[in-house]
């Protein structure tokens, strides 16, 4: 009598290259919503970190708050870091976001305007919002 | 005989451990498939509480700023943040604090004596922290899985509140 485990054998086989085939398609579904759920999270975390920065400008001035934040670049613009916990670390190199205040130029002398991005360090954009608010009035005594 | 019998052995043998390969490879990607879902839920919910708790106190204080509404004030022993609002001639104030961990609302008259527990139970929160400098509200939100989120809120109108 002939033994059948080849044909089994043959019929695994295919079992498995269609599973090998499927499994593959999954894995890769698999870390795709990884990264997007990753960077969803990142964009939230950025929209509040930028929203802060916002409302922090409409508190003091522009011009108040850029100051306590140090010196520009050479652009004009100014860059706060965040570590991977969304930490403000002065270490550029090691930050894993930036984000970056670009004051824009307004032809009303009594507003200001400013660009708020945040990027991850590989330079994606996660949330680009724009803010205006009056420039401060110093008063004579 | 003996040679068709070890081969007819080996042949079986072969199809037993492509089975158990195939299996293992299926529980493989059933394992890696929930541990991604689990993941995905978890920051989800992080997502959820990271904005729901610091936007749900900005939208009640946006929608009481007013000149002297706004105020940091303390509710039997618990920091709450105090939005007073007048109707018909009568005070009324809404406490957001956090207690027992949740964050809760009273919205009561200015006279009534309630304490902490009755407040309503809005969201899950360890702490919430607020600091009223000029201004600008910072509110300092510790969710469930301590992760620590602060927010800050520059109150429109003037004199937003002191701290009591």
């Amino acid at each position: 009598m002939k033994s059948k485990a080849p044909l089994v054998l043959m019929e695994q086989l295919i079992m498995v290259l269609v599973f090998a085939l499927a499994a593959a398609l999954c894995l890769q579904t698999f870390v795709l919503s990884e990264q997007i759920s990753k960077t969803t999270k990142a964009g939230n975390r950025a929209a509040i970190e930028a929203q802060n920065v916002a409302e922090s400008m409409k508190a003091s001035g522009m011009h108040s708050y850029l100051q306590t934040l140090g010196e520009s670049d050479d652009s004009g613009y100014v860059r706060i870091y965040y570590d991977n916990n969304w930490k403000v670390t002065e270490d550029a190199a090691k930050s894993a976001y930036s984000l970056e205040i670009c004051p824009k130029n307004n032809d009303n002398e009594y507003l200001w305007q400013a660009e708020i991005i945040v990027k991850t360090q590989e330079g994606t954009e996660l949330i680009r919002i724009v803010t205006a608010g009056q420039t401060e009035v110093v008063q004579d005594e | 005989m003996k040679n068709r019998d070890n081969k007819s052995y080996i042949e079986g043998l072969l199809v037993l451990v492509l089975f158990g390969i195939f299996a293992a490879c299926i529980l493989m990607v059933l394992l890696t498939g929930a541990g991604a879902y689990r993941r995905l839920v978890e920051r989800q919910q992080e997502a959820y509480a990271d904005r729901t708790v610091p936007q749900y106190i900005a939208t009640k204080v946006r929608q009481a700023d007013e000149a002297g509404a706004v105020c940091i004030g303390d509710f039997c022993g618990v920091e709450s943040l105090e939005l007073r609002e007048t109707y018909d001639k009568d005070e009324y104030i809404t406490r957001i604090y956090c207690y027992d961990g949740s964050l809760r609302e009273l919205f009561s008259d200015v006279s009534s004596d309630f304490k902490p527990e009755d407040g309503e139970k809005i969201l899950e929160a360890e702490q919430v922290d607020f600091i009223l400098e000029g201004n600008c509200l910072q509110i300092s939100v510790t969710i469930a899985n301590g992760e620590k989120i602060e927010s800050k809120l520059t109150l429109r109108s003037t004199k937003g509140g002191t701290k009591k």
